[in-house]
């Protein structure tokens, strides 16, 4: 009986300072509820889908019209550590890191009269990326760039900003797509696609 | 004795558990909150009421004959409990939004605020 207990502590102890592990979310905003598009016909007036689902995410005007985005991100990061063999391991450990997202997104189209012209609704899960980290041992924190999934629709109040970002951005930043006057993107976008990739030659 | 140095290491694990708590508040402050149901009438209030009662807006859109006044305000919250062998941070960020439609001529068309609202 006492052996069987000393084996416990000694397989406790061994988990504790051979490994660990952590759990990290974050929930951006409210889930959506894509199920009552269905009420909302092509032709219904803007007004219906304030009414319904309050102001979205992002709003854009377009070339005759313009567009509601409404988006809900849920993201989850688990990370598993495991301590260095020899005298480096009272210090340091080993994280490997993965990171998924749920993301919700409605799109509405109006054209220049304020009327529905098209709406669409998709949820998906996806790998928002992995990573690798050596750090110390009493720590947590992120170890996935999961940042395109986190900006904020605040990032918009970043006027100043913009006027030091490098040249190619800067001139760029007149077709931007989150000042809401020429179109939108996903918040979930990579910034290897479409309008951004002009900016990509100035990195 | 090893007993002793297993059961000394596994206590010290414990009490050097923690936890944590954080937060952010971003955007405006959610004056929209405050101000009376009837501030706002479609039709009859302007521009100039909704900045003397909300302030400048996040953002400003211009549509093909309408302007948009849009606000923004953007809680986190989250916590931390570490226990060394399980660790677990939790975020939780909610948006409290209120939008304008104004037609050409400065009178509000539509506005609407968003079902989810953070305490101010």
């Amino acid at each position: 009986m006492r052996q069987s207990r000393f084996a416990w502590w000694i397989l406790l102890a061994a988990i504790a300072v051979q490994a660990s592990c952590a759990h990290l979310d974050h929930d951006l905003g409210a889930p959506l509820s894509a199920d009552s598009l269905d009420d909302i016909a092509d032709g219904s007036h803007y007004a219906t889908v304030l009414e319904r689902f309050g102001p979205p995410t992002k709003v854009s005007a377009l070339s005759d019209g313009m567009a509601f985005l409404y988006e809900h991100v849920y993201l989850v990061e688990r990370q598993y550590g495991l301590i260095l063999p020899g005298e480096i391991g009272n210090w340091i450990k080993a994280v490997y890191a993965s990171a998924d997202a749920d993301v919700e997104v409605l799109l509405f189209i109006f054209d220049s009269d304020g009327l529905l012209q098209g709406a669409d609704a998709q949820t998906w899960s996806a790998d928002a990326g992995a990573g690798m980290s050596m750090t110390l041992i009493f720590s947590a924190g992120s170890f996935t760039d999961t940042q395109q999934y986190e900006s904020s629709p605040t990032d918009l109040l970043d006027w100043g900003r913009s006027l030091t970002e490098p040249l190619l951005v800067s001139l760029n930043a007149r077709q931007s797509l989150e000042n809401g006057e020429n179109g939108l993107e996903l918040t979930t976008s990579s910034d290897g696609i479409g309008q951004h990739t002009l900016e990509l030659k100035a990195d | 004795m090893r007993t002793t140095a297993w059961t000394t290491s596994l206590l010290a694990a414990v009490l050097l558990a923690g936890c944590a708590r954080f937060g952010a508040v971003d955007g405006v402050e959610n004056l929209w909150r405050e101000v009376p149901a009837d501030a706002f009438e479609k039709g009859v209030t302007t521009q100039a009421d909704v900045l003397d009662l909300l302030g400048p807006p996040s953002q400003l859109i211009s549509l093909q004959d309408q302007t948009v006044y849009y606000y923004l305000t953007d809680v986190t919250s989250g916590e931390g409990k570490i226990f060394i062998v399980w660790n677990q941070i939790s975020a939780d960020t909610r948006y409290d939004r209120a939008i304008f439609f104004f037609g050409a001529d400065g009178v509000l068309q539509e506005f609407a605020f968003s079902k989810e609202q953070v305490a101010r």
